[in-house]
């Protein structure tokens, strides 16, 4: 070796400092919480999690909730691989360029439920742009009673008319308004759902000026008592 | 106070809550422009002047290696990356505390959103969730009114929240007017907030 560029060795030295310790990641959290086999289980998980490309962050919550209800290690052990299993099903149904976002609430709708063909049906709606409000708007749907095949069939088909987040959010509102008043889940679902098929705006269109579409961000009220 | 007086007082005060946290119209422009000054370097900062040759890490230059000093050299590396993976293991958590310690102000991801519990009985009552590692410790709500509602405002990153109330320390409480979580996992049930849409 007689002469060689300065700055591409340091680049070389800087790249192998950087990725080495990001390959061979612990996460202190788990160990400091988990008893050793637990944190150890849970550790080659969220690697596992890692080298495929998936979201890894909710594993590690997912065991530092067990923890904080008193799991037992197998317990906490099986859900984290269950919610592995969910997080790979959820990227394997959206698409290899989903984002983490879509991935997780995926993966959230998976558990409530949701079947892999809707979320399928959803990204085949929505090629292009992301799914992960309209996967959240259909989960929290669920959680509030709504049943799962009414909530998954008004969403895609505000998608597929073309329904940005805002109308998503505010189909959302509107069902939460209708049970607040008393109707039924489906009910108020469907109702929710007609309206936004006859007269809510789609995405494309411009709102009317001083009238904006009401969403649940802007209501500035939390779901609290 | 008669049960239904106080049923009464109770619900006032949970209208007032849950009005949230208003900001006026100015509050953005304010906290930018303390956001700027803060960046601002207290001392004045020498200008120096334009070198119109290349830069030292750029140029190039010939360099010499004995065998002794590439040995040298890669042990120096080695002992970098020893201490380097070090760090992100034993100290980690330090690390992680000095990042949230300093959180970026975007007022388009982050709203304050307010937990609220009635509970009459409590001595302590904390809230726990996927927001802060799910730590009892971490996040305590106040009494706000001698008859047992609890409280507490949060700013909270865009997306969907799955959290719990802790009371008194042992026992786990779902929030009584929010969705449940799918599944309850661990035989505790959870609850949901989702703000704003959902990070895209």
């Amino acid at each position: 070796m007689s002469s060689v560029r300065v700055a591409s060795l340091a680049a070389a030295i800087a790249l192998a400092l950087v990725s080495t310790p990001l390959l061979a990641q612990r996460d202190a959290r788990l160990t400091a919480r988990l008893d050793g086999p637990t944190a150890a289980a849970v550790q080659a998980t969220v690697d596992a999690a890692r080298r495929d490309g998936l979201p890894s962050e909710p594993l590690v919550l997912k065991a530092l909730e067990g923890a904080s209800k008193s799991a037992r290690g197998s317990q906490i052990v099986a859900v984290v691989t269950r919610l592995h299993g969910q997080l790979g099903q959820s990227r394997a149904a959206l698409g290899p360029s989903s984002t983490e976002a879509e991935i997780m609430n995926g993966a959230s709708a998976i558990q409530a439920g949701v079947s892999i063909e809707t979320l399928r049906g959803l990204r085949a709606a929505q090629a292009r742009g992301s799914v992960a409000t309209a996967l959240s708007v259909i989960t929290d749907l669920v959680a509030r009673g709504v049943p799962v095949a009414t909530a998954a069939q008004n969403v895609l088909a505000l998608l597929r008319e073309g329904a940005g987040d805002e109308q998503l959010i505010a189909y959302r509102t509107g069902i939460e308004r209708g049970m607040a008043a008393g109707a039924p889940a489906s009910a108020a679902a469907n109702a929710a759902a007609a309206r936004g098929s006859r007269g809510g705006p789609p995405a494309s269109v411009p709102v009317t000026p001083g009238r904006p579409p009401r969403t649940q961000s802007g209501s500035g009220r939390p779901p609290t008592l | 106070m008669s049960e239904r007086e106080e049923r009464e007082l109770i619900e006032r005060i949970a209208r007032e809550l849950r009005q949230g946290v208003r900001f006026d119209a100015s509050f953005d422009e304010r906290v930018m422009t303390r956001v700027r000054l803060a960046g601002r370097p207290e001392t004045p900062v020498l200008v120096r002047p334009i070198r119109r040759e290349r830069p030292w890490l750029l140029r190039s230059r010939a360099v010499r290696v004995s065998p002794l000093g590439l040995a040298a050299a890669a042990g120096f590396a080695a002992l970098l990356v020893g201490g380097t993976r070090a760090l992100s293991t034993g100290d980690a958590a330090d690390a992680a505390r000095i990042v949230a310690s300093a959180p970026a102000i975007d007022t388009q991801t982050v709203r304050v959103v307010q937990f609220v519990l009635r509970a009459p009985d409590a001595s302590t009552v904390s809230l726990v969730g996927d927001f802060n590692e799910w730590d009892p410790r971490a996040t305590p709500l106040r009494a706000v009114a001698a008859n047992g509602v609890w409280t507490i405002s949060l700013p909270l990153e865009q997306g969907r929240h799955v959290y719990a109330f802790v009371v008194d320390g042992e026992q786990w409480v779902a929030d009584p007017q929010a969705p449940k979580a799918p599944g309850d996992d661990f035989g505790i049930p959870n609850s949901i907030v989702t703000v704003g849409g959902s990070r895209s």
